[in-house]
């Protein structure tokens, strides 16, 4: 079997099973970090043999919660659930500064920069965030996406993020609508 | 006119009340409100306490609340928590990164702690203050809560599943302890124990079931021996865990903006009461106060005769005043209007 098909007709199809059955609620969180460990360690084996036969990651995600926010574990089902569908994931961890979001999201040629916040306090740093993109004339090259457990569409809407929604699993297929149509 | 207290004893037991009760959680509110910095809130109960009186009065909050983060019997425990000058506190380093640091948790004598003695002090400060007047609500961490508190969320999460056994072992002694705080809180004059354990929305109905709901019921039913009434408060969607819920013989039920709130009154009939179930961002924060009053008054509708109005959880810091204050306008207005359930 190649290494590819372990990735993507087994690793990559298992984490899209675990996550269709999150949104159904039929698992819950323990049971995806779970299968988001047995997916990372898998990973860790495959990546330097993907890497050395050429094969591509489907793109490029930089992850973080905002400036002021310590929660992860939204934001690291999230992270799990892209690395899931095949991305490359570049999590910066929590209390991230916009100037870091930007910075990162340049330096690795990012596709989409996804911010994140469990606090009514902490969700203005998501619009501050997309503010700094915009400043530093790059807001234009990046999908921006928003999650958190206060964030709405609307408010997703109100601050000019490109895409909301509301759980992990639902990220990774946004993202992966996204990341298709650019490929087309 | 009623007592705030006397309003909340004959709601709970379905009697006839002048106001239906508001007990809406502040707690970064109260503080801003109030000019105290989170970090002062938190650590010295005199800057909470004074904040929570004038708020309630200010509001028309009709409960006085301890609650301010979920880190004080974890600091207890032993863990290193890094406090804000106006912010929550932050748990740095979790205490427990396995099952071979479970034997950390040992009981402590909570008027020898440090901060769940300083929770205490609040509750005297609020009986000496208002005690005649308002019921006074303490606080203790759920078991799960507490452990995920101990170890992260992810991390603790993964040890529920990978390591059972030690978990439950180590909730139950979190929960003796739990008990031991209630108990000092009653002792000095709580009336309502609230359990926060608000990290269980994320687990499924088996895992609830078996691992948590019967360590929150024996906290609750030791609370009820000691003569005081319970509050269980798990935050977020627990339309999957609702009929374990009210099963757990706690008085009052906290239920979040995103459950069935009509499914949840009817399955606590005769069981338990409800308390809810506004959204504390798109309402209470983003809203209009007319989008409040009419949410106060749905709440009130759909609503049973021993149901209190709440937000589904904390009133954001950021929330307009006018919105806060329609509630109780709300609430006044719909006594004299006739409305069912009063």
């Amino acid at each position: 079997m190649s290494v590819k098909t372990i990735l993507d007709d087994e690793l990559i199809r298992a984490m899209g099973i675990v996550g269709e059955k999150f949104r159904l609620n039929e698992i819950y969180v323990p049971e995806m970090l779970v299968a988001a460990r047995a997916m990372a360690m898998g990973l860790t084996i495959l990546e330097p043999l993907l890497t050395a036969t050429g094969v591509k990651p489907v793109g490029k995600v930089v992850i973080g919660t905002v400036r002021g926010d310590l929660h992860d574990i939204g934001k690291n089902l999230v992270a799990m659930m892209m690395k899931g569908m095949g991305a490359t994931v570049y999590d910066l961890g929590v209390d991230v500064s916009s100037h870091t979001f930007v910075e990162k999201a340049n330096e690795v040629g990012a596709d989409i920069v996804y911010l994140s916040a469990l606090l009514t306090t902490t969700m203005p740093a998501i619009g501050d965030t997309i503010k700094d993109f915009e400043k530093s004339g790059v807001r234009g090259k990046y999908y921006i996406m928003v999650g958190g457990a206060p964030v709405s569409r609307t408010f997703a809407d109100q601050i000019g993020a490109d895409a909301y929604t509301p759980n992990a699993s639902e990220a990774a297929d946004a993202a992966k609508v996204y990341l298709l149509s650019r490929a087309k | 006119m009623m007592t705030q207290k006397e309003l909340f004893y004959n709601r709970l037991a379905g009697r006839p009340v002048d106001k239906i009760p508001n007990l809406n959680i502040v707690m970064l509110f109260a503080a801003k409100y109030t000019g105290v910095k989170y970090g002062q809130f938190c650590s010295d109960y005199r800057y909470l306490a004074e904040a929570q009186e004038k708020t309630a009065e200010d509001f028309g909050i009709d409960i006085l609340s301890t609650m301010s983060d979920p880190f004080r019997e974890t600091s207890d425990y032993g863990a290193s928590i890094v406090f804000a000058e106006d912010d929550l506190p932050i748990c740095k380093k979790a205490l427990l990164t396995g099952p071979e640091d479970f034997s950390k948790i040992k009981i402590w004598e909570p008027l020898e702690s440090t901060r769940i003695l300083d929770r205490i002090r609040a509750i005297e400060m609020f009986k000496r203050d208002m005690g005649e007047k308002y019921p006074i609500l303490g606080w203790v961490e759920g078991p799960l809560a507490e452990f995920m508190d101990l170890t992260t969320v992810s991390d603790g999460m993964m040890m529920l599943l990978d390591e059972p056994e030690a978990v439950s072992e180590v909730m139950e002694r979190i929960t003796e302890q739990a008990i031991l705080c209630a108990k000092a809180q009653i002792e000095a004059g709580a009336d309502v124990i609230g359990i926060g354990d608000v990290v269980a929305s994320l687990i499924g109905a088996g895992t609830y079931r078996e691992q948590v709901r019967p360590l929150e019921k024996k906290m609750i039913d030791a609370i009820h021996a000691m003569g005081a009434k319970t509050k269980l408060h798990i935050c977020g969607n627990i339309n999957h865990l609702l009929s374990d819920i009210v099963d757990t013989g706690s008085d009052i039920v906290d239920i979040d903006h995103m459950v069935d709130f009509e499914k949840a009154i009817a399955l606590s009939a005769g069981k338990c009461s409800i308390s809810g179930h506004m959204n504390p961002v798109k309402v209470l924060l983003q809203g209009t106060p007319q989008d409040v009053k009419n949410w106060t008054k749905y709440c009130v509708e759909k609503g049973s005769n021993t149901n209190f109005i709440s937000g589904g959880c904390e009133v954001p810091k950021m929330t307009p005043h006018e919105n806060l204050r329609a509630v109780d306008v709300q609430l006044s207005r719909e006594k004299e209007s006739g409305l069912k359930n009063w």
